[in-house]
């Protein structure tokens, strides 16, 4: 999955914080009346719309701010746009200072639980029941220890992996799409059909960062070992260096070798490959969910969608590779820290999340009680029917540490490039989980 | 070399202002009270700047003694020191840094080049004077996302190499060729800077000297190394001084848009380790260990090429 | 002006001039790009990103001006980098003046610490230079960021201006001391005048440093409704899209004010060439 904080220029190296003239100190017990202001510290995830700016009108989370002050009057919610770049540190920065944000709005996963030590736990204020209507928790508990302290609350059901395609040109060369390929071999095979019959590049592919290797591995092993793969990694219980994540790098190679990809596959940028596939440079794009809407947009009805496929032979054919993105925490040091709470709770319910989803038709609900119907886009509908009957796999870099997954994204590209070895790649990871896990 | 004029001012360790080295008359008249006025006049910058950075430093250096997340921490002696000299990772992006150094002293001349000839009034000189220092302006990304356009596998310059009968070069494949292009892209953006700290250099010589160069019949070339050359060795150990630093303390956010630090490691950066490690969750310590140590590793550079430069550096 | 070295000849002049101009041209092209992207809609720059747009329009802008404060921004920005900027300046040029010319007992360590400051790879400082400036209560306001900017802007400027100065004849400062004048007077009446080239050039080169920083602006300044310029524009893009015309036209906004200020200094940069010495 991209992640901002390495996605971003990281010349603009940074660190963050908060103003300390919070509006009220609501201590006391008439806290009701008290007028307090709570501060959200949002990296772009919630308050950016499709365009890509930040939208103070229509975006979600300055919505449910107005909603949330409406019914509650003595409330501020004030939200600040933290840069993605910079976000993590940031934070930290503040946090070690103890002038931090009353609720943070993060990444779920490896992310989150970095910051485990300024994140107040989360299952006292929230009762069991409560809890069993809101899904993909096990992505936020602290050590991902099924009984760890819940460090935040997860947001939507994610994005996942999938594969895009323009109907019109599999049509032109007389591919039924009526049921897409079911393993990464008849996906490849596919692919070598559509270039045997004249198209140029069958797979639109930009893997510079190794963005590609990430989504692919995360299903061609979720595919093998289940949905608890890679916890079982990052736990010990299972070993990187393994069979199956050997067997999915090897498989993963071949989409470079085939020659069913651009010439530059391995050379361009992230940046590249939704431009170059609305642009008409591929027949297909491996991609996740968040680019549901500008695809849907540019090809509308042409536009066609399945989840990567897996390995022939797999145990988990069915398995989505993928999963919860954003999290929502409170901070231990703050100072409102009962309304803050209380703001988390509404953007819990139900009705909050499915806006959530209307606005941004990039994931599904994570609520148990979720409307379907605020799904219009048919990408995303296609994905949340998945979502709903399949299992899913968690990927391997919203679970391992950050520097691991630096040399993660870094090998993809270099096993992309033929020059690391699958074999070599997951010693190296290996050795880096045993050295940055805390 | 034969004009008095020229031959006064010259030689590389020239009495007057080039080497700013103060002669005996002048030092010898300068009493107690000037020399207090001098403390108090460079007092107000010093303690602005004590009073911002003397705290983080004592800081960064007591945490490369510590494992730390921030918020507990143990210490752990010159364990993180050790770990740096003995990780084969910082030693590879090490010498990735070294070879980035190639781009200095090829900015270095073509910033003097180009400085030398505004100096001389080329057509067009008012307009290129700005023009060249553009890519100062522009944000590295933008900078970076136009090279890696420009060498992409089915960019202008690969179009270039097939219409010349050659084969295209996956340029970004190969470290010593992405080593290239981002050199190239340094070259491009860096000539502008070092160019208008040249010719601010240029802009304070002594026009006199020309024209008294010209009577005695003094060449270009003579003039050249007789006259600019001497007048601009403090510009020019600032230039190479600011370049090296710059080389080591801010170059991944600028790489990072090209080459993403890859294939591998073999762009990446010392600055990148160290913001990867001053960041990353459990290891603050070793961020500050490793930044201490480049700090080492530039001050003898900035060390040798001041004594090498100029001639009264320190005081 | 004197003859500073003599004209080339035209057909040296010729060549030279079409060489310069090639460069000129890479690097005019991508402010002509990034302009011309600006100006276009997605879906246009999607289908065919390096052609001429179809038709121009101004909707990037207008997003921007809808959703971010930029008058308050602008405002910000101008307050800090303009005060920051004057501060440095001015505690740079004394420092550096006083390093240059007065060989007074301390101005060794002085000067090695300011540089020393420099070698230091800046990002390990970041997070205990929150850390006090939290303490003092100087997170979150206008003149905490300016502290920052001053502080650090100093150690370069002083390295600078210590050659600049380096550069003014002793025989004119001690032909002016024999005159009686002290330190201000030949501060301000001879060494200024003569480093004017070299303290525009310091002048721009901080204005840049400071309007482009994006650190120390977000970490100093967290709350939307206190953003400089630079940082309030720099985040857009998102988590998902790539819309480069909404990011052109940021960096259009962002872009220009530095753009003008150049075109503006270059004339003070001859200035600095007609006061010089010698010259008539």
């Amino acid at each position: 999955m991209i992640k901002g904080r390495i996605g971003k220029a990281i010349s603009v190296i940074c660190a963050g914080a908060l103003v300390f003239g919070l509006g009220g100190y609501a201590t006391s017990a008439n806290a009701a009346t008290k007028k307090v202001t709570i501060k959200v510290w949002d990296p772009g995830l919630m308050g950016h719309l499709l365009n890509g700016a930040l939208d103070t009108q229509t975006s979600f989370i300055y919505k449910a701010k107005k909603a949330y002050e409406k019914l509650n009057p003595n409330v501020t919610i004030e939200i600040s746009e933290i840069d993605g770049g910079v976000s993590d540190t940031q934070f930290k920065a503040a946090s070690i200072a103890k002038n931090g944000p009353d609720i943070k709005i993060g990444f779920a996963g490896g992310n989150t639980l970095s910051f485990a030590a300024f994140l107040e736990p989360l299952d006292k204020y929230f009762t069991k029941a409560e809890l069993a209507l809101i899904k993909g928790t096990g992505t936020v508990r602290a050590g991902y220890d099924p009984t760890g302290p819940l460090l935040a609350m997860p947001y939507g059901a994610g994005s996942y992996f999938y594969v895009f395609y323009d109907k019109r040109i599999m049509a032109a060369h007389n591919i039924s799409m009526a049921n897409p390929p079911k393993t990464w071999e008849s996906f490849l095979a596919l692919a070598k059909k559509l270039k045997d019959a004249g198209v140029e590049n069958p797979i639109w592919e930009t893997n510079l960062e190794g963005y590609t290797g990430a989504w692919v591995i995360a299903s061609l092993v979720g595919g093998q070992l289940g949905p608890n793969a890679f916890y079982d990694m990052y736990t010990g219980k299972t070993k990187i260096d393994s069979a199956a994540m050997i067997k999915a790098y090897e498989g993963y190679q071949k989409l470079y070798t085939s020659g069913v990809t651009n010439a530059d596959a391995t050379t361009a940028g992230q940046g590249d490959r939704l431009n170059g596939f609305l642009a008409g440079k591929g027949a297909m794009i491996i991609d996740g969910g968040w680019d549901n809407d500008p695809i849907f947009k540019a090809l509308g009805e042409n536009a066609g969608t399945f989840a990567i496929p897996q390995l022939s032979g797999s145990k988990y054919p069915k398995i989505l590779a993928g999963g919860t993105n954003v999290a929502v925490s409170v901070t231990k040091y703050s100072k409102n820290k009962a309304e803050a709470i209380k703001f988390v709770k509404y953007l819990m319910l139900a009705k909050t999340i499915d806006t959530y989803v209307k606005i941004t038709q990039t994931e599904p609900s994570n609520h148990v009680n979720a409307d379907a119907s605020v799904i219009v886009n048919p990408l995303l509908q296609a994905q949340a029917k998945d979502v709903a009957k399949n299992p899913q796999v968690y990927p391997f870099d919203n679970i391992m540490p950050g520097p691991t997954n630096d040399l993660f994204y870094k090998l993809n590209a270099s096993v992309a490039l033929g020059q690391t070895t699958p074999a070599d790649a997951v010693k190296q990871l290996q050795a880096s989980l045993a050295e940055n896990k805390q | 070399m034969t004009s008095p004029a020229v031959v006064e001012v010259g030689p590389v360790k020239g009495p007057t202002f080039a080497g700013g080295r103060k002669n005996s008359s002048s030092r010898g008249s300068l009493t107690r009270q000037k020399q207090r006025i001098g403390f108090f006049a460079a007092l107000p910058a010093f303690i602005v700047v004590a009073s911002l950075l003397f705290y983080p430093i004592c800081y960064a250096v007591w945490i490369s003694f510590l494992k730390t997340d921030g918020v507990t921490s143990k210490f752990i002696g010159l364990k993180n020191y050790v770990d740096i000299f003995a990780a084969p990772l910082v030693h590879q992006v090490f010498v990735t840094n070294l070879k980035f150094l190639v781009a200095i002293p090829i900015v270095i001349f073509l910033g003097l080049f180009s400085a030398v000839l505004l100096y001389q009034e080329i057509w067009g000189w008012r307009f290129f004077r700005i023009i060249f220092f553009l890519p100062s302006v522009l944000s590295t990304s933008v900078i970076g996302l136009m090279f890696r356009s420009a060498f992409t596998l089915n960019g202008p310059i690969n179009s270039a190499l097939i219409s010349m009968g050659l084969t295209p070069i996956n340029f970004f494949a190969r470290a010593n060729m992405a080593i290239f292009v981002v050199v190239l892209a340094l070259i491009w953006a860096g000539f502008g800077y070092a160019m208008m700290i040249l010719l601010s250099g240029l802009m304070s010589i002594d026009t006199d000297l020309f024209a008294a160069a010209e009577v005695d019949g003094a060449g270009w070339w003579q003039r050249f190394f007789y006259i600019i050359m001497p007048s601009i060795r403090q510009q020019l150990a600032f230039v190479s001084i600011i370049n090296t630093l710059y080389t080591f303390t801010s170059l991944f956010g600028f790489i990072f848009v090209m080459t993403a630090g890859g294939p591998l490691y073999s762009t990446t950066t010392l600055d990148y380790l160290v913001y990867q490690k001053a960041f990353s969750a459990f290891d603050m310590g070793q961020g500050s260990a490793l930044a201490i140590v480049i700090f080492g590793v530039i001050s003898v550079l900035t060390i040798a090429q001041s004594k090498y430069l100029k001639n009264d550096d320190g005081r | 002006m004197a003859a500073r070295m003599r004209k080339f000849k035209w057909r040296t002049n010729t060549i030279v001039f079409l060489a310069l101009l090639s460069v000129a041209i890479t690097t005019l092209y991508p402010l002509f790009y990034v302009a011309m992207t600006s100006a276009r809609t997605l879906e246009d720059y999607v289908k065919n990103a390096y052609g001429l747009p179809k038709f121009f329009t101004l909707e990037s802008y207008r997003i921007l001006i809808d959703n971010y404060s930029l008058g308050t921004a602008a405002r910000n920005t101008v307050i800090v980098v303009g005060a920051s900027l004057a501060t440095a300046l001015i505690f740079s040029s004394l420092a550096g003046f006083a390093l240059a010319k007065y060989d007074f007992p301390g101005s060794k360590v002085i000067n090695w610490s300011f540089i020393a400051v420099m070698l230091l790879p800046s990002q390990i400082l970041i997070i205990p230079i929150y850390l006090l400036l939290s303490k003092f209560s100087l997170v979150g306001h206008l003149h905490g960021l300016m502290f920052v900017y001053i502080g650090t802007n100093i150690p370069f400027g002083v390295f600078f201006l210590k050659s600049t100065f380096s550069a003014v004849p002793d025989t004119i400062l001690d032909a002016a001391r024999i005159d009686g004048a002290g330190f201000f007077t030949s501060f301000f009446k001879i060494a200024i005048p003569n480093a004017a080239a070299g303290i525009t050039t310091l002048a721009v080169l901080q204005f840049l440093g400071m309007w482009n920083e994006l650190l120390y602006a977000y970490l100093i300044l967290p709350d939307q409704g206190m953003r400089l310029l630079t940082p309030a524009l720099a985040s857009i893009g998102g988590r998902y899209t790539t819309n480069q015309p909404l990011v052109a036209a940021a960096l259009c906004i962002t872009a220009t004010p530095t753009l003008i200020l150049l075109a503006m200094s270059s004339k003070y940069l001859v200035r600095g060439v007609s006061t010089g010495i010698g010259s008539s």
